[in-house]
């Protein structure tokens, strides 16, 4: 079965080309480029070093990770101003900050109206003197604007609110610092796993149209994509353990109860990459460049590497930032599942025990760094495609 | 004239198309001489493009040569199943101009960084600055000023005519022996197709390159062709020089091409236009594959192929209006005029 | 595809062909140099214009095998899910099912294909008490010798001995459990013997209860002899329910029929698939139409667009879980937030395209009207689109049903789906004999998540008019 036409259009729903998201059109004929390619390529390179130094768990090494970070944003910086990409760019960030100003909004107001026991850790026992007690040192009483406006100061100083059940008193920034890292780590080794594996798989599918691995990775693609995650996570967890003779539960300090979820974690993302790049391959291969590549006599290997695989490629790295964002999110499934103590499990803990402040802290640094997230692929592909600023993209968008 | 360098003999090819077969070529026969350049006039679909790919193994997957030759430099290309034996003649050997300048360039690859590949994969003898500075050489050939400068930029950065001459330049850089010129002006302003067309014919000329055209103009072709081959449903129907194909042309489809040629239509007259469509290469092509739209057609036309006519040395067709028993058929006006050499073409 | 008689049969024609071309005589030929009569349509028959997009769209439909295969599969299991409650004997999703005499939940049974537990040939002999008018609670223990008892002892044998007790005479099983003990003299029978803890005397060397306790059989099987004593008409299957419906699935733990849940959950499963669909395209259609028609809105609907597209759709749909009240609406209705950007930004699409593609412009210049254009040039497009988004949605609506029953925060297990059902089993892992609890609902759900995903990708695949060749 083919799925280039699913692709297609679900590119053309993709909400990753929005309309407004465009680059402004000017034509600068005679500019200067930078390599563009070499930028995504040490930016990609950035990541597995990042994994490596913050599993040695040294502080010279989150220092260095910093250190990197800064001169890969001082990096984008330069070439957001040489490529004349700056109004786009600040076009971009404003956009951004007031979709999150909304998201904020928005999840503040609605979780004004939970029932109040969720700011209690002991709500049978109180009376009701006692709970409006609790309530007015809360601020809940105030009006909702006012209300409002204290959070964001208090947000502004990097204040998030305490914990009422899950944790009564505790700071949620702390509690969010000390489950954060090992949602990373897992997050970022199962990125690297799916890159390493799902990069060769699709171009190994898009090479052998209809061979061998063209089938395998069709049947796998459908099967990742069709089957709901929670049930192949289970039967992974279910007989992974027991054919590993391993516990269910992980344990930090054991290895080989590491691989099992960041193994389940990379699945989907293998398939993504490998859907994805095959599409774009073959979307490549029928270009009219590649058929002069050919003709001017480069051999098929350097032809997929250097043309038709750079090429696809580029779409693609635009997910990247999105994705390295998400791993401080954790996989709510694998970590519920494996007793992880991560970000993840940590917003089914909080919902199961109606602990609002909480529930409504993650939500929203879940939005934030979704958004974040898109925001850095667009800049990040808008620097990449030499194009971008340029052409204006045909078809459906 | 000489011997030819590439010699094609009764060429089949076949394209399978869910379970249909496409008889793309039939039986073709063809003989390109060194220096000389040479057209292939045709409709969309009459299989010129098919039948220049094979020279370069680039046709699809799924297209499949039945039978025939195809010999260059005394090897015989339909034996060749390895990419590697298909890297000594691509770019090396042959090489190709493409229609539409606006994809046939890498839109991530600087426009330097593609004529480089070209001249490493092919001059490997060269240090890398002595490369650069041929690819710089080869982008002032072509006529792009400014060569270092623009060598840096992105093919986006180019207007259509200056694309087209970054694809010359890159075919030229392959040191080819023959350059196989695929529609080269089709998708560009009219303004600037002269302009090409003029590069081309200069490089080839300077450098001794054979030069294959393809090409549905015979404009295009009046101009820089030294011989012509008409092809109609998969076949040739008439070759020779480009004299003879001009002012003496022997096939109703040639007539009917000429005859279709603005240039020579006559103020007040309707234009000639061919009726109809190409014939459905699914289906067994019976006979002459132009006898239904030929209003010349003998009733042999729909039963039996027509072998080719030798009219002259250099010229031959495939009509059975050359056969001795045929009735005399008197050409339309206009090809008698022609005949009569009454009009000029390269007005 | 090509079958060896088409191949045969081209090759026919193409000899005959042959001949024709061959055996042409010289008379014949010469007689053939004739002009032949011109017709001017004849050049327009040679054409390919016998193309039907919905004809095409249909062949190449057919002619993958997988997604047929599928589509066969969906429909059988869909049929069925609706179909299943109006079977005989089936039983209620949410009824807990008790052992009638004893009162116990029938929990964790393991799944059998029938509640028959064993067959007795004809004539056996059997206890049994009227349980109504077509059961019989049957078992051959005589009587229960009580802890610490006397009894006699009057045959040791390995697996079964032969005991009397208060005057009545029976077989006790000789197990490991029992283990009665053997005397000095094994000879020297019979003896006093001395029991432990309960025994029970069967009325022969045959072990017809479930561990003791009574079996079911049909009353019309039975012929009664008189003090509660019955013989077997035929050969008789002694059930572990007063009931010929077998519990295929087996039971959850508290004794409710997987198998009536399991389809009951798919028939909630697939609604909430099903509705979610519908209210996607017509929330994506609606919204679409106006954001592509209205120029005034345009803006306004894109900035909104962008912003709720920003917010990951897990977020989005476990807010809303969690400030609703968990029922089936709540879930369609956190659903349906997301869901309709996709298609709307598609429709919205397709009404900027009418108004600028090429085709179009050329099309309404030539004075086709507005309908015919969105009939003939978009329509197909459209509804194949529209199709494939709705063929995926069910999919993936039911997949974000058992992400949000994971969380917590969806329907009670009251209200079976397949996710609730997953849920259970899931909690169960641990336990490899219980495994099947989570086994039948994640098989099930499968079938059906990839038979529409094969399904709406081979449809689109389908109706590409790039396939059509």
């Amino acid at each position: 079965m083919r799925l280039s036409i699913l692709a297609s259009q679900l590119a053309a729903f993709s909400g990753r080309h929005g309309q407004n998201k465009r680059p402004p059109e000017e034509s600068r004929p005679g500019s200067k480029q930078p390599k563009p390619l070499g930028i995504g390529v040490s930016a990609l390179l950035v990541l597995p070093v990042a994994a490596a130094i913050l599993l040695s768990g040294s502080t010279a090494g989150v220092k260095l990770i910093l250190l990197m970070l800064l001169g890969l944003l001082v990096g984008f910086v330069y070439i957001v101003i040489e490529r004349r990409l700056v109004k786009y760019t600040l076009k971009r960030l404003l956009g951004s900050a007031l979709t999150l100003f909304i998201i904020v909004a928005v999840v503040f107001i609605l979780l004004r109206q939970m029932p109040i026991e969720g700011y209690f850790d002991n709500f049978d026992k109180l009376n009701e003197t006692q709970v409006n007690v609790k309530l007015k040192q809360l601020g809940l009483t105030q009006p909702i604007y006012k209300q409002f406006w204290d959070f964001l100061v208090k947000l502004f100083h990097g204040d998030l609110g305490s914990s009422t059940r899950y944790s009564a008193g505790t700071p949620i920034t702390s509690i969010i610092a000390k489950k954060a890292p090992i949602s990373i780590y897992i997050g970022l080794m199962s990125m690297a796993l799916s890159l390493v594996l799902g990069i060769p798989l699709g171009a190994a599918m898009a090479r052998s149209k209809s061979g061998f691995w063209d089938r395998f990775g069709t049947v796998f693609i459908v099967l990742i994509n069709a089957v709901p995650a929670a049930v192949y996570y289970i039967f992974i967890q279910m007989y992974g353990t027991s054919w590993m003779g391993i516990s269910m539960l992980f344990d930090r300090n054991n290895w080989v109860t590491w691989i099992l979820p960041v193994f389940s974690m990379s699945l989907g993302s293998i398939a993504s990459y490998a859907m994805w790049l095959r599409r774009y391959m073959l979307d490549e291969i029928n270009k009219d460049y590649i058929r002069l590549a050919r003709a001017k006599g480069v051999p098929s290997r350097r032809l997929m590497f250097r043309h038709v695989f750079r090429n696809a490629f580029v779409p693609m790295i635009q997910y990247i930032p999105a994705s390295l964002l998400y791993t401080v999110c954790g996989s709510i499934y694998i970590e519920s599942l494996y007793s992880i103590p991560g970000m993840g499990g940590l917003l089914v803990d909080v919902i199961g025990r109606q602990d609002n402040p909480m529930v409504q802290a993650l939500v929203m640094i879940y939005s934030c760094i979704g958004i974040v997230g898109l925001l850095l692929g667009d800049l990040l592909m808008a620097v990449i495609d030499p194009r971008i600023s340029f052409v204006k993209k045909e078809g459906v968008r | 004239m000489e011997e030819p360098i590439l010699t094609v003999r009764n060429l089949n090819l076949k394209f399978s198309l869910r379970g249909q077969t496409l008889h793309a070529l039939r039986d073709v026969s063809l003989d390109v001489y060194k220096g000389e350049s040479l057209a292939i006039v045709g409709e969309s679909g009459s299989g010129k493009s098919v039948l220049t790919k094979c020279f370069m193994g680039l046709n699809d997957q799924n297209g499949f040569i039945e039978s025939g030759s195809i010999r260059y430099k005394g090897e015989e290309l339909t034996q060749f199943r390895k990419e590697s034996d298909w890297l000594r003649i691509r770019g090396r050997e042959i090489a190709m101009v493409m229609q539409d300048p606006m994809t046939s360039l890498n839109p991530l690859r600087t426009v330097g960084a593609q004529i480089l590949e070209a001249i490493e994969l092919h001059q490997k003898d060269l240090t890398p600055a002595q490369a650069h500075r041929a690819m710089l050489d080869m982008l002032s050939a072509v006529g792009i000023a400014d060569p270092e400068k623009r060598s840096r930029q992105y093919p986006h950065e180019f207007s259509g005519g200056m694309r087209q001459r970054v694809v010359i330049a890159i075919a030229i850089a392959c040191r080819p022996n023959i350059l196989i010129c695929d529609e080269p002006t089709t998708a560009l302003d009219v303004t600037i197709q002269a302009q090409i067309l003029a590069l081309i014919k200069q490089l080839v000329k300077e450098r001794g390159i054979t030069a294959i055209y393809i090409t549905h103009d015979l404009g295009v072709v009046a101009n820089v062709s030294t011989r012509i081959a008409v092809m109609y449903g998969g076949d040739i129907v008439e070759i020779g020089t480009s004299e003879e194909i001009f002012y003496d042309p022997r096939h109703p489809y040639t007539w009917a091409l000429l005859s279709s040629l603005p240039q020579l239509g006559v103020k007040g007259e309707k234009l000639y236009s061919i009726q109809g469509t190409q014939p459905n290469l699914f289906a067994k092509v019976q006979g002459d594959a132009f006898a239904p739209r030929n209003p010349y057609a003998l009733e042999i036309d729909f039963v039996k192929r027509p072998p080719m006519f030798e009219i002259s040395p250099t010229h031959s067709a495939r009509t059975w209006l050359l056969d001795p028993r045929s009735p005399k058929m008197e050409p339309p006006q206009i090809i008698q005029k022609l005949m009569r050499r009454e009009v000029s073409l390269r007005g | 595809m090509k079958g060896p008689f088409e191949t045969k049969k081209r090759r026919l024609e193409d000899s005959v062909n042959a001949a024709v071309e061959k055996n042409l005589s010289r008379e014949e030929e010469d007689a053939l140099f004739t002009p032949a009569p011109f017709d001017p349509t004849a050049g327009e028959k040679t054409g390919y214009s016998n193309y039907s997009y919905w004809r095409s769209t249909f062949r190449a439909f057919w002619h993958n095998r997988t997604a047929l295969v599928m589509l066969v599969v969906l429909v059988v299991l869909v049929a069925f899910t609706l179909l299943q409650p109006l079977l005989p004997g089936q039983y209620e999703a949410n009824t807990v099912n008790n052992n009638p005499l004893t009162g116990i939940q029938l929990q964790n049974q393991a799944p059998s294909t029938t509640t028959s537990y064993m067959t007795v040939p004809a004539g056996t002999v059997l206890l049994g008490e009227k349980l109504n008018d077509d059961w019989y609670a049957v078992s051959n223990v005589a009587s229960v010798i009580k802890k610490r008892q006397k009894f006699t002892l009057t045959q040791y044998g390995p697996d079964w001995c032969t005991v009397e007790y208060n005057g009545t005479t029976g077989y006790v099983k000789n197990n490991f459990q029992t283990s009665l003990k053997l005397p000095e003299d094994p000879e020297n029978t019979p003896y006093q013997s001395y029991s432990n803890f309960q025994l029970q005397m069967y009325t022969e060397p045959a072990d017809m209860t479930n561990g003791g306790e009574s079996l079911y059989a049909a009353a019309s099987d039975l012929t009664p002899l008189g003090d509660g004593r019955f013989e077997t008409a035929g050969a008789t299957e002694l059930r572990t329910m007063p009931s010929r419906s077998p519990f295929l699935f087996g039971t959850n733990n508290i004794g409710q029929d997987l198998w009536a849940r399991v389809w009951s959950g798919t028939r909630t499963s697939l609604w909430i698939g099903f509705v979610v669909a519908v209210f996607e395209a017509l929330i994506g259609i609606a919204v679409g139409i106006v954001w592509g028609y209205v120029r005034a809105l345009d803006r306004l609907i894109t900035e909104i667009y962008n912003v709720i597209d920003n917010i990951p759709t897990t977020i989005i749909l476990i807010l809303v879980s969690y400030i609703m009240r968990p029922s089936i609406s709540t879930l369609i209705f956190a659903m349906c937030l997301t869901r309709w950007l996709g298609m709307a930004r598609f429709i919205r699409n397709q009404i900027i395209i009418i108004r600028d593609r090429d085709y179009n412009l050329a099309s309404r210049c030539l004075g086709t009207e507005p309908t015919r254009i969105m009939l003939r040039n978009l329509l197909p497009y459209l509804v194949s689109v529209i199709m494939l988004r709705m063929a995926l949605a069910i999919p993936s609506a039911i997949g974000s049903e058992v992400f949000i029953t994971y969380i917590g925060l969806g329907l009670d297990v009251n209200t079976p789906s397949l996710g609730n059902l997953i849920n259970e089993g899931r909690k169960l892992v641990t336990s490899a004999s219980l495994r099947y609890q989570l086994i039948f609902p994640a098989i099930v759900l499968s079938l059906i998540t990839i038979s529409f995903y094969i399904i709406g990708n081979a449809f689109a695949d389908a109706a590409d008019p790039k396939n059509h060749v």
